[in-house]
């Protein structure tokens, strides 16, 4: 054979390999990559990105605590520039009428040690960009004597709970598989749910309800405020998935969810539902019988049916598509006055 | 015959015939819209042209016929050749390693960050994101490669052996 002289490719060839190159990777990422399709780009990827709206809000916006115990609020902004300056307000009649509170400035207001005369405090805090007015988000204490009865689970094993899909607007119920993992969640053991979305439907619904967690107001007490908090995890891109999860309360045949419909997005573990001092108001019936007018529905009072708790999921997606999330330290606080 | 095939211009023209029929399969066998560069028409046929061979052509194909059209670009040096077909093997793979759902959510973050225009990055994003991830694919790249290389030996070297 013979040996090969040295060929260096001239500049047009180079150009010509670099185009050639770049059509090649452009021909990748234009074959959809054994995907479904791609959605449609639109008006997203040939206008300029809006500005990100400016914005301020309290953590937590809700709040409960056992008398004698501290609380602490701190406001955030986001997407905001300039000086920030703060005053924290006070409102004793419902947020009708707030006062400033002394000496109350910095971006976190403590409360060492509530009490009863903190209930159902609603605090705001006026929030100067600059020196103007931009923004007064307000959060609400609620305050109560006697320490919350706690329901939570962190091991969620299937024996625990009961498992009802929800069928879809054509009826048909969607299938889901629930594991009960013994590693990998927050940590240690939790709960794998896998929902696939029946044909013809964009969504799937379950209810997850614990055996164990039943509260009776007629021999427990009436019911103040409820918390719920949960950690969740998606096992896939959340990009074109959304996975929602909400506290759930049954009561005399009927469920109610919270209003609050969180999303669980990203793939790590997070505490996604966290909502505090929810009252009857904050649920919203979703089956069962109608509530009548002037009916307490839920009912917190003391001679109230006893009330079951839970959660459930919803899933959209493409049909036909399955999607994998996680819920671990599930736990509801009941808060008597 | 082989010098005949081994000029550019014969390699360029089999390139565009492989990536033709690459085009094809998309045209033929896939779901309409299923690619951003193709148009979303109908099908040519009831899905079926390439059977099972459909689902791993296109990736045998890529850098095959792209190895082909960048030697039939730079020339035939040896070192240049096998360079090629390995780096084509390696951009293919890496595109395909990059469907996996964790890969995927991390350049989906750092595409994000980058700052780049949504009309550069979500193609990118949407191709990773959506994209499945598949062994097959990648055994199929991985042939498509060497097939390249070994055509690209065949068509030089035996015009080196056979030279008066």
């Amino acid at each position: 054979m013979r040996p090969e002289p040295p060929r260096r490719p001239s500049l047009v060839r180079a150009l010509l390999a670099v185009c050639v190159s770049l059509v090649g990777i452009v021909a990748i990422v234009g074959s959809g990559g054994g995907s479904l399709g791609f959605p449609p780009c639109g008006d997203i990827c040939n206008e300029p990105e809006p500005p990100p709206t400016p914005s301020a809000a309290i953590a937590p916006d809700r709040y409960t605590a056992l008398v004698g115990t501290p609380a602490s609020f701190t406001v955030t902004t986001a997407n905001v520039s300039g000086s920030l300056a703060y005053q924290w307000q006070r409102s004793d009649d419902g947020g009708t009428s707030y006062a400033d509170i002394a000496g109350e400035t910095s971006a976190t207001y403590a409360i060492p040690s509530v009490n009863l005369a903190d209930d159902k405090a609603m605090l705001r805090v006026q929030v100067r960009v600059n020196g103007v007015p931009a923004f007064a988000p307000n959060a609400l204490l609620a305050v109560s004597a006697v320490p919350g009865i706690v329901f939570q689970d962190t091991e969620l094993l299937a024996g625990d709970w009961s498992i009802s899909p929800v069928p879809g607007d054509n009826g048909v119920v969607p299938m889901q598989v629930t594991e009960s993992l013994a590693s990998g969640g927050n940590p240690g053991a939790f709960r794998k749910m896998t929902f696939q979305i029946p044909a013809g439907t964009g969504s799937a619904r379950v209810f997850f309800s614990s055996l164990a967690s039943t509260y009776d107001p007629a021999t427990e007490g009436a019911v103040y405020v409820i918390d719920y908090a949960e950690d969740c995890t998606a096992f896939q891109p959340t990009d074109l998935i959304l996975i929602q999860s909400s506290l759930v309360l049954e009561q005399s045949g009927r469920r109610f969810l919270s209003n609050n419909f969180e999303a669980c997005t990203g793939t790590t573990w997070r505490t996604v539902v966290n909502r505090a001092s929810l009252a009857p108001a904050d649920f919203r019936l979703f089956d069962g019988a109608a509530c009548a007018t002037g009916e307490a529905c839920p009912d917190f009072s003391a001679s109230a049916a006893p009330m079951r708790f839970g959660y459930w999921r919803i899933v959209f997606t493409t049909p036909g598509q399955s999607a994998a999330h996680g819920i671990d330290n599930w736990k509801v606080t009941v808060w008597k006055r | 015959m082989a010098k005949l095939l081994a000029r550019p211009t014969s390699l360029a023209a089999l390139g565009g015939l492989l990536l033709a029929l690459g085009i094809l399969v998309y045209l033929a066998d896939r779901q309409p819209g299923h690619a951003l560069l193709l148009p979303a028409w109908p099908r040519l046929a009831d899905g079926a042209w390439f059977g099972s061979a459909g689902a791993w052509l296109p990736s045998f194909v890529h850098p095959l016929a792209f190895s082909l059209l960048t030697v039939a670009a730079l020339g035939p040096s040896r070192r240049l050749r096998l360079g090629v077909c390995a780096a084509w093997g390696t951009v293919d793979a890496a595109f395909e390693l990059g469907q996996l759902p964790k890969v995927a959510a991390w350049v989906d973050e750092a595409l994000n960050a980058s700052g780049l225009p949504k009309a550069l990055s979500r193609p990118v994003v949407d191709y990773f994101l959506h994209g499945r991830f598949d062994a097959a694919d990648l055994a199929a790249l991985a042939l498509g490669s060497l097939a390249a290389a070994a055509i690209l030996h065949f068509l030089h070297d035996a015009d080196d052996n056979h030279a008066p």
